[in-house]
C-alpha cells in the first residue's frame, strides 16, 4: 500500500518535474533524466516490495549497538563542548558507582517480553565538565552526564534519578528505535535510488547523526518520555534509592533552570511530575550516602 | 495487545529451558552465587565461545552446571543477542557497495572508517575509549561496599 503510494507520489513528481523544465533553457535535458529517475525509483520500489526487502528487520545486534553507541557518544559530546574527565578521577568513581547500581536494579526488572539483553560490554557513565545542564543515555549503554547537571542535583537520589532515566531509554530500546528507522529508512532509499543519475548515499553517516540528533535535541517523543520516568521510579526503589527523588529534581527546576540541554528534549516537567503522581516530599538521606555525594559534588564543580 | 501476547509466548518458547546448551557470546560474564546482580560473585570464569549447560532457570537467570559444581548462576545476556538486521538489498537493481551498505550492520570496521572521515571526533572518541578501556563497571563486591555505606536496602534479596 505504502509503496504504490511512494510509486505514485515519484511519478508525478518526476513528470511534473520534466513538464515545468520544458520552459527553462537546457531544462528539458535536465527534465528527461528527472522522468527517467522517477520511473526508475518507482520500479526499484515496486522491486523492493515484490522481493520482501520492504519489510525486513533493521535491527542491529548488540555488538553492533556497541560499536554505533561509541561513535553517537563521541559524536554527543563534541556537540556539549567541554572536557572530558578521565576515569581514574575520583568523581568519575563516584559517577560509575552510582550508574552501576541504578543500572543492575533496572537489570534486575526486566520484563521477558524485553528484547534487548544487558549492553555488550556493560555500561560506560562519561562525565564531562561543562556548564550545561545536561544527560544523555547512547546506544550501547554510554551514559554521557555534564558537572553543570551534577551542580544541579541535591543528593546521590537525585543523580541516581537522572541515571535511572537515561538507564531506562536504553534498556527500553528507546535510543534505537530513530537509529533502526534511520536505517530503514536509509536502505530504502538506497534501493530506491539504485541505477539513477549521479546520487551520494551517505549510510552510516545519516545513522549516527539521526542517533545524535534524538538523543541529544530531540528526545524520543512524550510517550516514551513519561515511560522512561516511571520506570526510574521502579528503579530507584529496587536500588534502594527514593522513587520521589526523580519528581523533586522536575519539579525545583522546572523554572528558569529547566531550559535548553537536559529539560529542552523532554516533556515540560509540570507534565513529567503528574504523570508521576505528584512530588511528595524526599525521604531523608542517610548520613554516609550525603557525605559521599557532597565529597563528589565538590571535586564535580564546573570550571566555568 | 494479542500480538503483544503471542510475541511473548514466542520467547518464552524460544528462551532456551533447563537442560540445554548454550554458548557464551560475550567476555567478562560475571558468575554470581544467586540469581541477582547484586550481591557475591561465585569463583570461575566462563569466556566467549564456552559452551554451558543450564540445570535451572529463574527469571533471567540460569544456574549452571560447570563452574562451580552446579552452585553458580549466569545471567542470559551472557548467551543471548539480538539478530542483526536481515537488509540485504536487490544484487540485479542495486550496485555492489549499495547492497554491501545495505546488509552491514555498525561492525568495528564501520566505526573505524566513520572516524577516519571525521578527524574533528578524536578527542571525544578518545575519551570514549578511556572509558571502554579503563572506566568499566565495578565488581559486585564493590558495588556491595558501595551500597552499604549508602545504606542502600535495596529490593528482595
Amino acid at each position: 500500500m505504502s509503496a504504490r503510494l511512494a510509486l505514485g507520489a515519484l511519478l508525478l513528481l518526476g513528470t511534473g518535474c520534466a513538464h515545468l523544465l520544458k520552459n527553462v533553457p537546457g531544462g528539458e535535458v535536465v527534465g528527461r533524466q528527472l522522468d527517467a529517475d522517477a520511473q526508475r525509483m518507482g520500479g526499484n520500489l515496486l522491486g523492493m516490495a515484490a522481493t520482501g526487502e520492504l519489510g525486513k528487520s533493521a535491527s542491529f545486534d548488540m555488538t553492533q549497538e556497541h560499536h554505533l553507541g561509541k561513535t553517537v557518544a563521541a559524536t554527543v559530546i563534541a556537540r556539549i563542548g567541554g572536557t572530558p574527565v578521565a576515569p581514574e578521577h575520583p568523581s568519575s568513581r563516584y559517577l560509575r558507582e552510582v550508574g552501576t547500581t541504578v543500572a543492575w536494579a533496572a537489570a534486575e526488572l526486566r520484563s521477558p517480553e524485553e528484547d534487548r539483553p544487558y549492553p555488550m560490554r556493560g555500561y560506560r557513565f562519561l562525565l564531562v565538565d561543562s556548564t550545561a545542564v545536561n544527560a544523555v543515555g547512547c546506544p550501547g549503554g554510554f551514559v554521557v552526564v555534564t558537572t553543570g547537571l551534577v551542580g544541579q542535583v541535591r543528593s546521590e537520589d537525585e543523580l541516581a534519578a537522572v541515571l535511572a532515566h537515561e538507564i531506562a531509554h536504553v534498556q527500553k530500546g528507546h535510543t534505537m528505535g530513530p537509529v533502526e528507522a534511520a536505517r530503514r529508512q536509509e536502505h530504502l532509499t538506497e534501493g530506491m535510488l539504485a541505477g539513477t543519475s549521479d546520487l551520494v548515499h551517505v549510510f552510516f553517516g545519516k545513522v549516527v547523526t539521526a542517533g545524535a540528533d534524538f538523543v541529544l535535541d530531540r528526545g524520543f517523543g512524550k510517550k516514551n518520555e513519561l515511560a522512561a520516568d516511571a520506570f526510574a521510579a521502579r528503579i530507584l526503589g529496587e536500588a534502594g534509592y527514593d522513587p520521589a527523588a526523580l519528581p523533586a529534581f522536575l519539579s525545583r527546576l522546572q523554572g528558569t533552570a529547566a531550559k535548553g540541554g537536559f529539560f529542552s528534549r523532554h516533556p515540560p516537567a509540570r507534565d513529567r511530575v503528574e504523570a508521576l503522581g505528584g512530588a511528595p516530599a524526599p525521604a531523608p538521606v542517610p548520613a554516609p550516602r550525603e557525605a559521599r555525594f557532597r565529597r563528589s559534588v565538590a571535586a564535580l564543580a564546573p570550571r566555568a | 495487545m494479542i500480538l503483544d501476547g503471542v510475541m511473548l509466548a514466542i520467547l518464552l518458547l524460544a528462551a532456551p529451558a533447563a537442560g540445554d546448551a548454550v554458548t557464551v557470546k560475550r567476555e567478562g560474564a560475571r558468575l554470581m552465587a544467586a540469581p541477582r546482580f547484586y550481591g557475591r560473585t561465585c569463583p570461575g570464569e566462563v569466556r566467549s565461545g564456552a559452551k554451558v549447560r543450564l540445570l535451572e532457570r529463574r527469571k533471567g537467570w540460569a544456574r549452571i552446571s560447570e563452574p562451580g559444581a552446579g552452585k553458580c548462576w549466569l545471567h542470559e545476556s551472557a548467551w543471548s543477542d539480538r539478530a542483526a538486521g536481515e537488509l540485504t538489498g536487490d544484487p540485479s537493481r542495486a550496485s555492489q557497495r549499495d547492497v554491501e551498505l545495505a546488509g552491514r550492520g555498525f561492525s568495528e570496521a564501520e566505526e573505524a572508517r566513520y572516524r577516519g572521515e571525521h578527524r574533528d571526533l578524536d578527542g571525544a572518541f578518545r575519551a570514549v575509549e578511556a572509558h571502554v578501556e579503563r572506566g568499566a563497571e565495578p565488581a559486585p563486591e564493590a558495588i556491595e561496599a558501595f551500597r552499604a555505606e549508602g545504606r542502600l536496602a535495596g529490593g528482595a534479596p
